[in-house]
């Protein structure tokens, strides 16, 4: 998606029409638009937001976002509307996407909607022939997935809890969608039904023993799809109730009694994402130390016998002897011991020391006793090492969760405080709330439970096909229904193989990517990684080689970490687009953001700067007049294809001081308006 | 060194059932603009019938 341009009318400070162009040159591929506080530059990423997927992320959702001046030129009763068109470029496709909503005025600044908004999307192909979507949204989200929206018009101000730890699952979803992986996915499910098809056509030339075999494959085969069908259900309502909570949440933060409150509870959840996260570290470093040592702790007694025993065999000269076969051998040979005594062949000396050769030791008895005293040794150092390493694991699992279980009181706490406020309204969201949060937990643990059984399922199938596969006689394999059986079966076994594979290849280049970006930012000796659940993390090395995650970061920090993540999703889409495989879908992406240099120091404003024009095909950003000048203006400016300043139109009634961006308004209205660079 | 999914594919699968799971993913692209394919959708019908005559088509029953 290249974006070409958007008109917006009267939509918040837009009054009247407004157009933007977008720079789409290669080599300048940077549009900015520079305004003062409050002239509408997060009105402008929320317009890209509302028009395509009927969403904004203003504190008061999409309730006030008719521009008031437009309202106040209406007479009572008369109609009015907001409309917002994008054009932009997908795929040799040029498509135009329309958002529309009615109003009524009603009086004052007053104003009713007029049913919901209409939503159209005109698709222009390579031929010049001009379509209206039958499906709009479907084929919006289809081209740049909802899920992944934040990223792609993104507030700086809110940017770091992007990479916030509950995000993983969507963002795998979201990912794999974009990455085109869904198409593995759809095709293992029909594969999987078609397979069933055929055993059901082969039922019909098996004994009766082997069709009851058939039958339990059958009806596990149906549990499985079931329990698909309820993950997918569980998944659903994890986001939506998750998406309904969030909006009653920033709702609270609306009122003046309950907005520290919810600000205080927000801040003791996200404590909450971040100690679960490192309680599954904690979990999984624990199970790598089982898997890795464990059996020699569970064989210390053995260990300790067989060091018992060595030692009772060197104390009595029997492991390993002072005197070697060899030693001895060339004494005889030489007729000589080291005292100068002659040794004849017969003599008592001579006997003497054949009698002490039977009991020497060989050069390999020697060698295999060092080699197994240091295995006994060290296992006994790796044993205690492990003891140790876990009981230090178990001590630091105990801590989080005691930490977890203090901010669940203290969240508690704040609960019951929101409840007592003398506030219907805030009493009504609050219940909200508490039921979407309720059924969200719900939800989260269903998933759990499904996948578990799906998991289960699977295997057993698995153990049965495998049976069922020996009971086949000769007749039944020249069946043709069991062998396109057989074959839909390898084919569904190869598209899972193909699916983890392709899954975990994303993964690995995803993480390469937000490293480098990350490295050429961020001054720290820290790395930025996508975890096996594509959940972001950020990590340090101890000078003893052992790595963990860092879970107190600054503002600043979190917001280069979410802008690397955010690079690298469009890049990674890039390369896979140019590269045209069969399985990566891929595109091309624009990156628009709102201060994008919002919490930043000096420093990390100007290295962001200097390579936001790397971030994606397409940049386009909205700041302040003040953040547009100096270092950072002169770090990208060369990269700038179109400028546009916003310039606010203040009400006759306020004072303000005049300069290129705030006026005082003609007509008395308060808006703003776009002046080209 | 790493598998790439065409030796994934090849290494698993005899030349028809190749082609087999090309024709699915061709046919499963075709129908990626179906925001979401219900069981036993007419969707899903279409997807599982043209699935099936590839394979009839590939393992024929004289095979």
């Amino acid at each position: 998606m290249i974006l070409s341009s958007i008109t917006i009318s009267n939509f918040r400070q837009f009054f009247g029409e407004v157009v933007i162009n977008f720079s789409q040159e290669k080599n300048k591929n940077v549009t900015v638009i520079h305004g003062a506080n409050g002239s509408g530059k997060t009105s402008l990423l929320n317009a890209f937001k509302w028009c395509f997927y009927d969403e904004t992320d203003f504190d008061t959702g999409n309730e006030k976002i008719l521009n008031e001046a437009a309202i106040q030129e209406k007479s009572d009763g008369e109609l009015l509307d907001i409309k917002i068109a994008i054009r932009f470029k997908h795929e040799d496709r040029y498509y135009e996407a329309v958002r529309k909503q009615e109003y009524q005025k009603t009086s004052g600044i007053l104003a009713k909607k007029i049913g919901k908004s209409q939503f159209h999307l005109d698709v222009r192909t390579v031929d010049g022939e001009t379509i209206r979507s039958k499906t709009p949204s479907v084929e919006i989200s289809n081209i740049l997935p909802e899920n992944l929206q934040p990223y792609f018009f993104f507030n700086g101000e809110r940017i770091e809890k992007l990479a916030g730890v509950k995000q993983g699952v969507q963002i795998r979803e979201a990912i794999r969608k974009l990455m085109g992986l869904e198409l593995v996915d759809r095709a293992i499910v029909h594969v999987d039904k078609v397979k069933t098809k055929y055993r059901n056509l082969k039922k019909g030339e098996v004994s009766e023993d082997h069709k009851l075999l058939l039958e339990q494959i059958q009806g596990l085969e149906e549990d499985k799809e079931n329990y698909r069908l309820a993950m997918d259900n569980a998944k659903k309502e994890v986001e939506s109730f998750g998406v309904e909570r969030k909006a009653a949440e920033r709702e609270l933060q609306q009122f003046e009694k309950s907005r520290e409150l919810q600000a205080e509870r927000e801040g003791l959840e996200e404590l909450i994402e971040e100690r679960q996260v490192e309680i599954k570290e904690a979990i999984n470093k624990q199970k790598r130390l089982i898997d890795e040592s464990a059996y020699i702790s569970m064989s210390a007694d053995l260990v300790k016998k067989s060091k018992t025993l060595i030692d009772e065999k060197r104390k009595i000269g029997i492991l390993p002897y002072g005197i070697k076969e060899q030693f001895i051998d060339d004494r005889i040979n030489l007729k000589s011991c080291i005292c100068g005594t002659e040794i004849i062949e017969g003599s008592v000396q001579y006997k003497k020391l054949m009698e002490v050769r039977e009991n020497a030791g060989s050069d390999e008895i020697e060698s295999i006793y060092t080699n197994v005293s240091a295995l006994l040794n060290s296992y006994e150092s790796t044993s205690t090492q492990f003891i140790r390493d876990y009981e230090d694991e178990t001590a630091r699992l105990s801590r989080l969760n005691e930490q977890k279980e203090g901010y669940i009181n203290e969240i508690d706490e704040i609960n019951s405080k929101i409840t007592s406020l003398d506030d219907n309204e805030i009493l009504r969201l609050e219940n909200i709330r508490k039921d979407r949060k309720e059924k969200e937990d719900l939800a989260q643990q269903e998933l759990g439970v499904a996948k578990s059984n799906f998991d289960e399922t699977a295997k057993l199938l698995k153990e049965k096909g495998e049976l069922e596969e020996r009971l086949g006689d000769e007749k039944l394999k020249q069946n043709i229904a069991n062998v396109r059986m057989n074959s839909s079966e390898k084919i569904s076994n190869t598209l899972v193989t193909l699916r983890d594979f392709l899954t975990d290849k994303v993964r690995k280049d995803l993480s390469k990517r937000v490293d480098n970006t990350f490295q050429s930012i961020i001054r720290k000796p820290v790395k930025a990684i996508i975890d096996e659940d594509f959940m972001l993390q950020v990590k340090k090395t101890t000078a003893e080689g052992e790595e963990y995650i860092v879970s107190e970061q600054s503002t600043g920090e979190r917001q280069v970490t979410s802008l690397s993540f955010i690079s690298s999703i469009i890049y990674l889409a890039r390369d896979q687009h140019e590269k045209e495989s069969t399985f990566f879908k891929g595109g091309l992406f624009p990156l628009v953001m709102d201060s994008p240099f919002g919490a930043l120091d000096d420093d990390y404003r100007e290295k962001v700067a200097s390579s936001v024009s790397e971030l994606a095909e397409q940049v386009i950003i909205f700041v302040s007049n003040s953040q547009w000048s100096g270092k950072v203006k002169q770090a990208c400016e060369n990269k700038v294809g179109k400028s546009y300043k916003l310039v606010y139109h203040a009400p006759q009634d306020m004072e303000v001081k005049e300069s290129s961006y705030v006026q005082r308004s003609k007509n008395g209205f308060e808006f703003s308006t776009l002046e080209e660079v | 060194m790493a598998l790439t999914p065409k030796q994934i594919i090849s290494e698993s699968l005899n030349v028809s059932e190749q082609r087999i799971l090309n024709a699915v993913l061709s046919i499963e692209k075709r129908k990626l603009h179906v925001k979401e394919i219900k069981a036993n959708s007419r969707d899903e019908r279409e997807i599982l019938d043209s699935i099936m005559k590839i394979v009839d088509k590939e393992l024929p029953s004289d095979s």
